[in-house]
């Protein structure tokens, strides 16, 4: 005899089961119109994320470089950088022989330092080659 | 996806291949898990077809906006829309709960021929009012547990609390569900002679 027998305050606990088993038995269907709603959502949804994916523009190797190097604050540094060596290389060579000391020289100017200055070593590699059969 | 397949794949494999592109797990998913979450969503919500419709509805859509970040082996599909339905069922409860405490039908006592005419559908009826008494908690653990026939360790996951838990919540629930039917013992047919 279970405890709600006893002090008759309740359902027994077989009365309840069967009360459990009668609603178990009287499951509220889903109707069609319901599961074609459901079933359209679900259609709804792979759409929406298919034309989300066919939107998106697919990376050009250019965006992959700039994004790889910081963006475009990068770029315009790496220009100015680019554009700064060319400038140095083609159009200033006397103004760079002064700014080194003379260690770097323009095509218009004499050359005042020889190999052996240069190259400390040179003569000694020379005196060898002489040497050598 | 064959649909000869469809029986031993599972829910979680369905919702992946959903979450990719397939159209026919859509299809199974819908037909495999919209009954149960229908059958859920009414008792939670005392019988109430219209609102258990659009709960099921709400938790279905939810699960297709998942699926793309579904990860197979961290949770069971059921044991979330559980989880989800019932969250649902317990806003739509609270925000109209003044209300359905007011009409819920009182027990009938002195009805003539009750007692021979009682039926099964009687039954369902008077659990569902006596359910929708319940705090929410009682009554998801008791709908759960005893009606949808779930064990207690896949309640506690899908309430995400212990399985002591589970067992004091259900336990108090069914006492508390004796108690409010037994004004109704003679039309539920349990005479005693």
């Amino acid at each position: 005899m279970s405890k709600t027998d006893e002090n008759e305050t309740g359902l027994t606990d077989a009365a309840l089961d069967d009360v459990f088993a009668a609603a178990r038995a009287t499951v509220p269907e889903p109707r069609a119109e319901v599961m074609a709603r459901i079933l359209a959502d679900a259609e709804g949804e792979i759409d929406r994320r298919e034309s989300v994916s066919a939107n998106a523009r697919p990376a050009h190797r250019f965006d992959i470089l700039r994004a790889a190097i910081g963006g475009w604050p990068a770029m315009a540094g790496m220009a100015t950088a680019a554009v700064t060596g060319l400038w140095i290389g083609v159009s200033a060579p006397d103004q760079l022989s002064v700014l080194s000391g003379g260690w770097i020289e323009g095509a218009s100017a004499n050359s005042e330092f020889e190999l052996e200055e240069l190259v400390p070593g040179y003569i000694a590699l020379m005196a060898l080659d002489e040497v050598a059969p | 996806m064959a649909l000869d397949a469809s029986s031993e794949v599972s829910d979680e494999a369905l919702l992946v291949a959903f979450g990719n592109g397939d159209r026919e797990a859509a299809m199974l998913l819908t037909a495999r898990l919209t009954p149960r979450i229908m059958g859920f969503s009414a008792r939670m919500l005392g019988g109430d077809r219209a609102e258990a419709e659009d709960v099921t509805q709400e938790a279905m859509l939810r699960l297709w906006k998942i699926a793309p970040d579904w990860r197979q082996g961290e949770a069971k599909v059921t044991t979330w829309l559980y989880r989800v339905t019932a969250n649902l069922c317990t806003d739509r409860l609270r925000k109209k709960r003044g209300i359905a405490l007011d009409t819920v039908p009182e027990p009938e006592d002195e009805t003539p021929g009750a007692v021979e005419g009682m039926i099964e559908a009687d039954r369902v009826r008077a659990l569902e009012t006596a359910l929708s008494a319940l705090p929410d908690r009682q009554r998801e653990a008791v709908v759960l547990r005893h009606l949808e026939g779930l064990t207690n360790p896949e309640i506690a996951a899908a309430m995400e609390i212990s399985v002591e838990a589970v067992e004091s919540l259900t336990a108090r629930g069914k006492r508390t569900l004796a108690r409010q039917l037994a004004g109704q013992r003679e039309e539920l047919g349990y005479v005693e002679n």
